[in-house]
């Protein structure tokens, strides 16, 4: 693949910024971004004027009858499937339903990704300083495919059991704390372009990162997830620690989003008791990939998100 | 009863509540459809690429992270992305000088829309601002390249102009309105820092997490691998 200098990245940076790249020059242009720290930050910097210009698009009525034609498109794709019966509750009471399938090679185009192959390619390091360091971290082996945790692909569809313990009131969003990036990965297929808001920067980030997802919110309550990859016979696996001191008796419900479109399933909950709560849960082998982890404190209030983005 | 607020309507938009995605596509087919249509002209595929984003946005709705910006912004980024997908797969229709001088004046004037305005407060109305100060070579390049998805070298075409100049066009804007975006982000710092002890806003409780995090992932500045927070 042909690779860019600094010059070269500069001279299309605006581009990639305004997502107008695409093929090769895309490639050599993300590649490069893999290696320079300088070039990701320049690139950062025209993302956010490229998301902002699109606010300011005018707003055109579309025809009549819009709205029903997009209800009846998601119908048809199973939007509003009604629950299947047990899936959700089944997964949270064993607590061992999150999986990260890291290491198939299947979504990848890969063309694009090329800062990603081999870089996170360690086998050992975990995502945080934390926890055991015997594991490979997600996405460690990932670098040609999507990501991270996995719920199991071909799952039938289904709606989330929402948590019974919180007022719906609850569900004006309170986002207290989130983050997440984790590990460097390539995705090129078109959903993973589509759905990752900023992807260039997300990209640049990640590259840099490698791994990390510790929220809080000012000082007074923290979340660490620690995300393992499938490696062998070992299960991926994913650790939650909520340290809340000012909130030292809550229930917390872990759900996992499936890469391949499906509905989020719920893993397990965080049972918080004197200001700290921990869950460990394995993903089951065949899970597929996740694109991110929400722990939640009710129905539409998320309260940690991590977002495993493509690169 | 589901909250007005954005990221509540799109949590029950992913979730596959039927009435919050009624709500959630009514709040922004316009502004969809109308980016779509800057983009890729034709009615009939900016109905097919609106309609798309909405789908999208149902399948990714959980991967939406406020951190990284609003919904619209989101959404519309979305779009954008689907948008330029669509016009590549055609040939790409010059954009009517009309309809590019309308794009100019709606992107730099007062918004009319009373539900917009204090969306758009702050770094998007001084985009606006920063958007209209611009020479006006440089701002079609910048229209054309960011509400229209043309490339440098389409911007070079329809204006006439060597690929150069275009590029150097879109790069010159683009700084410049990256320096005003970069200003607030400057002046919000100073505001937290100067009401940061004991006058904390609950309300903002979470922007300090943000550019925390944001340092951290910040490309160059910062290995992350083991690092922890307290």
């Amino acid at each position: 693949m042909t690779t860019f200098g600094c010059d070269e990245f500069r001279d299309i940076a605006p581009d990639l910024a305004l997502g107008l790249l695409a093929g090769n020059e895309r490639g050599a242009a993300i590649s490069h971004l893999a290696t320079c720290g300088p070039c990701r930050s320049h690139l950062d910097g025209l993302v956010q004027v490229a998301d902002y210009l699109v606010l300011l698009a005018p707003s055109v009525e579309p025809a009549i009858g819009f709205e029903s034609r997009v209800m009846a498109r998601l119908a048809a794709d199973g939007a509003f499937a009604p629950a299947a019966s047990g899936a959700g509750p089944t997964a949270a009471t064993t607590g061992a339903a999150i999986g990260g399938a890291s290491g198939t090679a299947a979504g990848g185009a890969a063309a694009s990704g090329a800062g990603a192959t081999g870089a996170p390619a360690t086998t050992e390091a975990p995502i945080t300083g934390t926890a055991a360091t015997t594991e490979a971290p997600i996405g460690g082996t990932a670098a040609s495919t999507g990501a991270a945790i996995g719920g199991a692909r071909g799952r039938a569809r289904r709606r989330w059991s929402r948590p019974v313990t919180v007022a719906v009131a609850a569900a004006l969003v309170a986002v207290l704390g989130v983050s997440g990036v984790v590990a460097g990965f390539n995705r090129a297929r078109d959903e993973g372009r589509a759905a990752a808001f900023g992807q260039e920067a997300h990209a640049a980030r990640q590259l840099a990162a490698q791994a990390v997802v510790v929220w809080a919110d000012a000082g007074k309550s923290t979340c660490q997830l620690v995300a393992f990859a499938r490696k062998g016979s070992q299960p991926a696996r994913l650790v939650i620690h909520l340290d809340e001191p000012t909130d030292p008796s809550d229930i917390y419900q872990v759900f996992a989003v499936p890469s391949d479109g499906g509905p989020a399933f719920l893993v397990g909950q965080v049972i918080v008791s004197d200001g700290q709560g921990t869950l460990s849960a394995t993903l089951p082998n065949d899970a597929g990939l996740v694109d991110a982890v929400r722990v939640m404190e009710g129905p539409g209030d998320t309260k940690y998100r991590a977002t495993f983005s493509p690169v | 009863m589901w909250a007005p607020a954005d990221d509540a309507l799109l949590d029950g938009f992913g979730t596959g509540d039927p009435q919050a995605a009624a709500a959630f596509i009514r709040r922004y087919q316009a502004r969809v459809y109308g980016l779509a249509q800057s983009i890729v002209i034709d009615p009939a595929l900016a109905e097919d690429v609106a309609q798309e984003a909405f789908t999208r946005a149902w399948r990714h709705a959980a991967t939406y992270d406020p951190r990284r910006g609003s919904v619209p912004t989101w959404l519309l980024t979305i779009t954008r992305n689907l948008a330029i997908d669509a016009l590549r797969l055609r040939r790409s229709v010059p954009v009517d000088p009309s309809t590019l001088a309308a794009l100019e004046l709606t992107a730099t004037g007062i918004d009319a829309e009373p539900g917009r305005a204090a969306e758009l407060a702050d770094h998007a109305d001084r985009l606006r601002v920063a958007l209209a100060a611009l020479p006006g070579p440089q701002r079609r390049a910048l229209v054309l390249a960011g509400l229209c998805g043309r490339t440098a070298k389409e911007v070079s075409e329809s204006e006439g102009i060597p690929l150069g100049t275009a590029k150097t066009r879109i790069r010159t804007a683009m700084h410049k309105l990256r320096v005003v975006l970069a200003d607030l982000d400057d002046d919000d710092e100073r505001n937290e820092a100067a009401g940061g002890a004991g006058g904390a806003d609950p309300e903002r409780q979470d922007e300090p997490i943000d550019q925390r995090d944001h340092s951290l992932v910040h490309p160059g500045t910062a290995d992350l691998s083991g690092t922890t927070e307290p």
